[in-house]
């Protein structure tokens, strides 16, 4: 290679060099190039200028109330995402182990049996109702997205 | 309010073992906000990305593995949203990053911080670099990331990296030769 190749080859290793990005063998021949070659030494001393004004730039932080209302928003749904799951599931599994023992235990109800079954079946229909009412909502709300 | 870069984003790798998002929230808030102002030079938009990006991480949180490294996941997940950000204003015909180039070159980031000519001129000139040399740039001078880190948030190999890096900073001097 000739030395405008070279030179050339080294120019545009200096911005990895200066961030230490280099291999051992490349990083030396850049520094022995470097040391004899002005232009190089002026462009490496240059870009690591622009290197240290870039990391000292002020870029503003984030507004405070706002981010206020996203803590907010995030500490309040993680607990309620944790209730929802162990409502859903904890009534899932009483409602498999209810249906299961009145299969193993086929007999008339007893009233109060009776009044349980019909509560709790009562409870589930209204769930189902609601979850589904919302779904629905939630698909044709227009506003969903405008953030309030 | 202003903060210096080089700060780099710590691994998360002991927080994720905590149930609570919020910790994390208060961790990297202010590095993932400064990163999405960066990337979309708006702040309504960086607030956006940021919201988002936490909202996301409070979904994945129980799917992420437990070596994930909350900081950089969400820098990516910023990334991606500036990303899909500029597509959509894009095929609207609304160049977004031009629209807040402009922005930016008027009242810098935030005119009460920028009362230094230099900097202000600095960021005027990072704001019209490419996108990928923009951020490229960017998580290696202000958040203090290795290449190989740029790389795996930006989706890019590490040569890409290096060139992207490579390029911004030929531009930038030639631009700020005269600060220099």
């Amino acid at each position: 290679m000739n030395s405008s190749g070279f030179h050339n080859e080294v120019q545009g290793l200096l911005s990895a060099y200066l961030d230490d990005e280099l291999t051992q063998a490349e990083a030396q021949r850049v520094r022995i190039h470097v040391e004899d070659c002005r232009d190089c030494a002026r462009e490496l001393n240059e870009m690591s200028r622009l290197r240290t004004l870039t990391a000292a730039m002020p870029v503003p932080g984030p507004p405070d109330a706002r981010m206020d209302e996203l803590e907010r928003s995030l500490s309040v749904s993680a607990p309620r995402q944790t209730a929802w799951v162990l409502i859903c599931s904890g009534l899932i599994a009483w409602v498999g182990y209810l249906v299961v023992h009145a299969i193993r235990n086929l007999r008339m109800p007893e009233p109060g049996e009776a009044l349980l079954v019909a509560v709790i079946t009562g409870v589930v229909l209204l769930f189902i109702s609601v979850a589904r009412q919302r779904m629905l909502e939630y698909r044709h709300d227009r506003y969903r997205r405008v953030k309030r | 309010m202003m903060a210096a870069g080089q700060a780099v984003i710590e691994t998360g790798a002991e927080e994720h073992k905590s149930s609570d998002v919020v910790p994390v929230f208060e961790k990297h808030r202010r590095k993932v906000y400064q990163f999405a102002y960066q990337v979309t030079g708006n702040m309504d938009d960086a607030m956006d990305l940021t919201q988002e990006a936490f909202l996301r991480l409070h979904r994945e949180w129980g799917r992420l593995p437990g070596d994930c490294d909350a900081g950089w996941w969400l820098l990516k997940v910023v990334r991606n949203l500036a990303v899909d950000l500029h597509r959509k204003r894009s095929s609207r015909r609304e160049c977004a990053v031009e629209t807040d180039v402009t922005d930016v070159r008027t009242r810098g980031p935030e005119t009460t911080a920028m009362h230094n000519e230099l900097s202000a001129r600095l960021w005027a000139e990072i704001a019209v670099l490419p996108p990928p040399q923009r951020e490229a740039l960017l998580l290696r001078d202000w958040h203090g990331l290795s290449y190989a880190q740029i790389a795996d948030v930006v989706g890019a190999t590490i040569s890409t990296v290096t060139w992207r890096i490579h390029d911004a900073r030929t531009a930038l001097r030639k631009k700020m030769t005269r600060y220099l």
